[in-house]
């Protein structure tokens, strides 16, 4: 019955919010973010993956840690007995939390630049 | 509160831990007087292999009982066996097929029979024992298991007329036990042997009544049904991790079965990895037997970018304990992007979860948002990616959560997932988890209505950014 109550509210809030429209907006931030980053800290990683590969074993180490320490707090999360759905629902929560506000920002902003040049 | 609650759930979970490990399985002189298997094999006088596994899925009904059976060798037709009640031929099948040639006396029998008490018989013969045997008992009402220490043989009930059992010494010499009006069996065969208990090593049984168990018996159980045979698949998780070693950060491929999946039950598990070219052709990287529950997980360090396609199964045919179901090789094929570096993870039995097999990522379920953004993980990137990835992962890792072990003055302790203890208790796990939907799902409501009515102020044009 709970699987079936989890997966009911799942399908509800994906429809509510709709794969297609948030989570495209979602998707291409974070990508579009990551592209950017990526571009302005490519040559910071090449010079690091050069000239100091101890610094970028380091640095890899870091998303090792992080990884790691997800197999302890997924244990303390199941100690609580909460369901993992509640993880997925909150990413999709924050795709239609973060997608609202940035859409209505870029209407904003768009009517002001469309004010101000019009007026 | 959070940082008291660590060691309370700790020290329980120690508790608990040691509290269901403490069982011990009572053992007779009589747990291995029984063996059945699934995997039945003829193996014919020329080395030629017979699967005869198939042919349960067939009961002839309506059969009468069955009071003695007798082969002679067919010069047409390969083996013909003749079954008889009261010295009437009540039928007569023909074995095609086979190589009879030179044998005199060889054959499989695959026919079931049910009477009208819904009494199955059968038999089969496995090359898995030192010596081959056949076991049949045919009877109009349950048969009484006689128990010793070193042999299982059977009667019929008081009440009824037969039972019969056929063995199949391990030079593939049929001999025929019959038992009539409950006296003790008496062995008739065609070569003459009468004692054939002594070789029973593998037979199967069924009935439809509880039969007697010795006192303490913890052996193999009798099936009390015919069941057509389902396939089964061994579930387990995989995942895509940076190198242990610092060096060389190349992705390293994990898989592990399952343990806490509750129709584990034990058993090898066969690995195999393959490198899928784009002309279509796949190259085999690795394959490993493990035992799940002793060994570690399976490691291996991808060589690069391309396509994988990775499978599981039992080394057996059919999961222990599991005779109404048999394995299958399962495999997922997953895609890494560059050098190996993606976080990708992914199951087999995501429960309800989409799961894309095909494609970049499986098993990450944060709704898709996350799951489906490919982060490049630069070092310096790396850093910063690090939350989302974590948070990424989490879902699919408090899924299939793992057991934490650690040294504790020179004791492995191993503190075991409290999901699968909870699931115990179904009705209040339940109710729990509806309890943490419910308060969740209302303050995300709650903070749904602000971000709306905030963002619907036309003067209001701040904007929010995310926490990470």
């Amino acid at each position: 019955m709970i699987n079936d109550i989890i997966q009911g509210l799942k399908d509800f809030i994906n429809w509510l919010l709709g794969p297609w429209f948030f989570e495209a907006i979602f998707y291409a931030v974070i990508s579009f973010l990551n592209f950017i980053l990526g571009i302005i800290l490519y040559p910071f990683s090449v010079l690091i993956k050069a000239y100091l590969p101890e610094l970028d074993s380091a640095l890899g180490a870091v998303a090792h840690s992080l990884s790691y320490a997800g197999t302890y707090a997924a244990w303390i999360i199941d100690s609580f007995g909460i369901p993992p759905a509640i993880i997925s629902i909150l990413g999709i929560f924050y795709a239609f939390k973060y997608g609202v506000t940035f859409i209505a920002w870029s209407s904003k902003l768009i009517l002001k630049w469309k004010n101000a040049i019009w007026s | 509160m959070f940082k008291f609650s660590l060691p309370f759930i700790a020290v329980i979970s120690l508790f608990t831990a040691v509290f269901f490990s403490v069982s011990a399985n009572a053992a007779s002189q009589y747990d291995n007087v029984y063996r059945t298997t699934d995997r039945l094999v003829v193996t014919s006088p020329n080395g030629k292999e017979y699967d005869v596994s198939k042919s349960w899925a067939g009961i002839v009904n309506g059969s009468a009982p069955i009071s003695l059976i007798t082969g002679k060798k067919d010069n047409s037709a390969g083996f013909q066996v003749q079954y008889k009640f009261n010295n009437q031929i009540i039928a007569v099948r023909s074995i095609d097929g086979l190589d009879v040639k030179n044998q005199s006396v060889w054959n499989q029998y695959t026919d079931l029979f049910r009477d009208k008490n819904s009494w199955s018989v059968s038999q089969q013969t496995t090359k898995q024992s030192s010596r081959n045997a056949v076991f049949f008992y045919s009877s109009l009402s349950p048969i009484e298991p006689l128990w010793t220490p070193n042999r299982l043989t059977a009667r019929p009930h008081p009440s009824d007329a037969i039972a019969a059992a056929i063995f199949m010494s391990s030079n593939n010499i049929i001999t025929v036990n019959i038992s009539i009006n409950s006296q003790p069996p008496y062995a008739i065969s065609n070569d003459g042997v009468h004692n054939f208990h002594y070789d029973i090593k593998n037979f199967i049984f069924y009935s439809t009544a509880d039969p007697n168990y010795p006192p303490g018996y913890a052996g193999e159980r009798f099936r009390d049904s015919h069941i057509d045979k389902e396939p089964f698949n061994p579930k387990w998780t995989w995942e895509v991790r940076p190198s242990t070693d610092f060096n060389d950060l190349k992705g390293t491929l994990i898989a592990r079965y399952d343990r806490n999946y509750p129709e584990f039950l034990g058993g090898d598990v066969y690995y195999e990895l393959k490198k899928l070219e784009d002309s279509g052709t796949a190259q085999v990287l690795h394959t490993e037997t493990k035992n799940p529950y002793q060994s570690s997980p399976l490691e291996y360090d991808l060589p690069g970018a391309g396509r994988y396609e990775l499978g599981i199964g039992y080394t057996g045919d059919y999961p222990q304990g599991f005779s109404d179901k048999y394995s299958t090789f399962n495999s997922v094929i997953f895609y890494i992007n560059w050098d190996g570096k993606s976080y990708i993870s992914g199951n087999n039995h995501s429960d309800g979860e989409s799961c894309v097999i095909d494609g970049l990522i499986c098993g990450n379920d944060l709704g898709g948002p996350l799951g489906r953004a490919d982060i490049n993980t630069h070092n310096l990137q790396n850093v910063i990616a690090a939350p989302v990835i974590f948070l990424k992962e989490l879902p699919s890792k408090v899924r299939n959560c793992e057991p934490i072990s650690f040294n504790f003055v020179n004791t492995q302790i191993s503190l075991p997932c409290m999901s699968s203890l909870y699931k115990q208790y179904p009705v209040i796990y339940n109710i729990w988890q509806v309890t943490i939907i419910g308060a969740f799902m209302f303050a995300l409501s709650l903070s749904a209505l602000r971000t709306i009515k905030g963002v619907s102020s036309p003067d209001d044009d701040r904007i929010e950014v995310p926490k990470l």
